[in-house]
């Protein structure tokens, strides 16, 4: 299985980053072959839409899933659209991440958590429904 | 005759200033003369409306296109992602996504399509209300909750007041949006001069100077100056004005009967009539300003 | 690491003035990092005398740029651009850099292929120290677009630095209004702090704010600046944010000593302990609970 993990430098002794679209880099190993490729994020000085290209990238690199800090939800929805898996991963090197998954310590991320048509009723509409959420996700999203 | 009055800093009294003048202009006009327009570019915080009543009798809806994929002819080369600048269109092996929210509607996608799988489709992103009060013509855009792009409302209100012979040979007046970024250079464009309003403070001198950065600079506007909330206390502002041979077209002192009447929604040339002269002094410097800079 | 971005839909409402003085209150109990997100009028340095550390220039997007010597003066490009920034003058075609969206749709169709895109540097940012603590803030250049992407730049700088800091809080001062630049500021944020004002315009302005803020699902919470200036309004917000369950955190006085701190580059909490200063500290003292620490 090839899994692409974000990361906050090269290399599988990197520690995972909280982000996703616009992390440094991606680390991305083949758990069969124990290959380890470093790949730079095409999307780190996107203005906007970092989510969604940097996901585009890491499907076409034909990965099965995906490990990140966070993962913002158009990132998500292109990483769902695809059929790549997602896991969530707070701290710890791209080595330690990766066999966690391995033995299945990881929690997967199902869907994004921040809705994208929430409120879209009317300028009030849905006043009140997004209280107590928002931590950490979506980030980046330039406009 | 188009006259707008902006600002860099934020609740400086645009709308305030805006409303008496288009109101004071209103009374002048006499018989013949074409009634004068007063247009809310504030698209984000449109608030003129609040102030002068109007008499609603259109209302139009601005769009913006969005590409639509059809699957059945979309064989998933990549080139509509690889050509939009904004990362609005992921394309995957077996589906290509679409972010409208990101799309800024260029129309690139659909023309590069090899396949002509791309389609484009209209998406409210606010609306341009049309309507009468006492003497004036007024128009209002405003942009939908959600939307971020402010410049094609406002670019579209101009559009419909132009369509109707709102400009012609009257007056308009429009009430821009604060700061000094693309929807201000939209609101300034086309105008004969400026009126940037601003308050005897660091934060208003700050922002009053890249506001004519903007005007005076960037679009070669002929721009005055409005000091509002004047309380003698900083002639830092005055001493720029001076000293940049800005003229000082109207000062409004600091004064709790004006904030009173402003935060109940009262156009200040009426809650308080002693304030009429110094609005018609200061629409006539402004228009001669213009007038001065005409070819 | 906590997020609280002020907002107030209208503009001049207090943002900065509030923003000031929490970051005063904050930088006695812990470290944080301070962004400036009004990217068109910053403020926030006015108060706080930045010591610039670092600074870059933005690249926000690009422009076209036709080349005269290549171009078969077709009109394609201006035929395909929908933004009229490309100009015919006697059959010569040029680009407007300031109504280039820089969609690049004139260099794809190009059949000449003379049209090229380069990269168009619309602002700067900066990596401060102040007294209180880090400060990003950032420029745009007069009359640029891509505010939102530059506000999404600071933000992401901000964060960065906070984490490398271990700060507890970044504080963000956002800009008015609701467009891209405020959606920039809030989203991501774990509370928008709204700064309304009790006049007509401040109680139209706060809705659609507060619609932005439920839109992207950060959490938001109300004060009231100027208060006395209309008890009657101010009232009004009062049962408008009950009616919504929405957090009111108190009511803020008009009192000159804003103006006076401001005058003085200092914050209000700094320059006075009057009645608007007593007032921010009591409002610091309802919002740290719920920044959750």
């Amino acid at each position: 299985m090839k899994i692409a993990v974000s990361s906050t430098a090269p290399g599988a002794e990197a520690q995972v980053s909280p982000i996703f679209g616009r992390c440094n880099c991606f680390v991305v190993v083949d758990t069969e072959t124990q290959a380890v490729a470093s790949l730079a994020n095409p999307a780190l000085g996107a203005s906007g839409g970092a989510g969604i290209q940097s996901a585009q990238y890491i499907v076409q690199q034909g990965v099965q899933a995906v490990i990140s800090g966070n993962v913002g939800p158009n990132a998500m929805q292109v990483l769902n659209a695809a059929g790549v898996d997602v896991y969530a991963a707070t701290g710890g090197t791209v080595a330690e991440v990766v066999a966690a998954l391995q033995a299945g310590q990881l929690e997967a991320l199902t869907g994004p958590s921040v809705a994208k048509d929430f409120g879209k009723g009317g300028p009030m509409g849905g006043m009140g429904g997004g209280r107590g959420m928002g931590g950490g996700m979506g980030r980046g999203r330039g406009l | 005759m188009r006259l707008v009055i902006a600002s860099g800093k934020g609740g400086t009294g645009k709308t305030l200033v805006a409303t008496s003048l288009a109101l004071v202009a209103a009374e002048r006009a006499t018989g013949s003369d074409a009634l004068p327009a007063l247009l809310d570019a504030d698209v984000e915080a449109p608030n003129v409306a609040l102030f002068v009543r109007a008499e609603v009798s259109e209302t139009v809806a601005v769009e913006r296109l969005v590409p639509v994929v059809n699957a059945a002819l979309c064989t998933h080369c990549g080139r509509c992602a690889e050509v939009c600048q904004f990362n609005a269109i992921a394309a995957l092996p077996t589906q290509t996504l679409v972010f409208a929210e990101l799309c800024h509607g260029c129309g690139s996608c659909a023309l590069q399509c090899p396949a002509g799988a791309i389609t484009e489709e209209p998406q409210p992103m606010g609306r341009v209300t049309l309507g009468q009060a006492a003497g004036l013509r007024l128009g209002e855009g405003e942009l939908q909750v959600g939307e971020a792009m402010a410049t094609p409302v406002i670019r579209a209100l101009k559009h419909e007041a132009q369509r109707r012979g709102w400009d012609g040979e009257a007056l308009t007046i429009i009430d821009a949006p604060p700061g000094t970024a693309c929807p201000v250079i939209e609101a300034l464009r086309g105008a004969d001069a400026a009126l940037l309003v601003t308050e005897p403070t660091p934060f208003g001198l700050h922002d009053l100077r890249m506001a004519v950065e903007v005007a005076r600079d960037v679009l070669g506007l002929p721009v005055g100056v409005a000091i509002n909330r004047d309380d003698g206390g900083d002639g830092s502002v005055a001493a720029y004005c001076a000293q940049e041979g800005l003229p000082v077209l109207l000062r409004l002192p600091l004064e709790r009967e004006i904030a009173a009447a402003y935060s109940d929604g009262q156009p200040l040339v009426t809650a308080l009539p002693r304030y009429r002269p110094t609005f018609e002094a200061a629409l006539d410097a402004l228009l001669a300003l213009a007038e001065e800079a005409q070819p | 690491m906590k997020q609280l971005v002020v907002l107030g839909g209208k503009g001049g409402t207090g943002k900065t003035t509030v923003v000031a003085a929490l970051a005063q209150l904050m930088a006695t109990e812990g470290r944080l990092v301070l962004a400036d997100a009004d990217v068109d009028a910053p403020n926030l340095g006015l108060l706080l005398a930045p010591e610039v550390l670092y600074g870059e220039r933005f690249v926000g997007g690009s422009e076209a740029v036709i080349d005269e010597t290549a171009c078969i003066g077709c009109g394609t490009c201006q035929d395909v651009c929908r933004y009229d920034a490309v100009l015919a003058t006697d059959g010569v075609y040029t680009v407007d850099a300031i109504a280039c969206e820089g969609c690049a749709a004139c260099h794809y169709a190009c059949p000449a292929g003379c049209i090229d895109m380069e990269p168009a540097e619309s602002g700067e940012w900066y990596r401060s120290m102040t007294r209180l603590g880090d400060l990003v803030h950032a420029r745009l250049f007069a009359g640029q677009e891509n505010s939102g992407k530059l506000v999404s730049l600071v933000r992401h700088q901000a964060q960065v630095l906070a984490q490398d800091r271990d700060a507890r809080w970044v504080l963000i001062d956002g800009s008015p209004g609701i467009g891209c630049p405020v959606i920039a500021a809030v989203t991501g944020a774990d509370l928008a702090l709204m700064v309304a004002e009790p006049t007509v315009s401040g109680q139209h302005d706060l809705d659609r704010v507060l619609g932005v803020a439920a839109h992207f699902r950060v959490p938001a919470a109300v004060v009231i600046n100027k208060g006395d200036i209309n008890p009657g309004r101010s009232a009004e917000i009062e049962a408008y944010c009950r009616e919504r369950d929405l957090p009111m955190l108190g009511v803020l006085p008009y009192d000159d000593a804003a103006m006076a701190a401001m005058r003085q580059g200092r914050t209000v909490t700094e320059a006075s302990d009057g009645p608007l200063a007593q007032a921010l500290r009591g409002l610091w003292a309802v919002l740290k609970p719920m920044l959750g620490q």
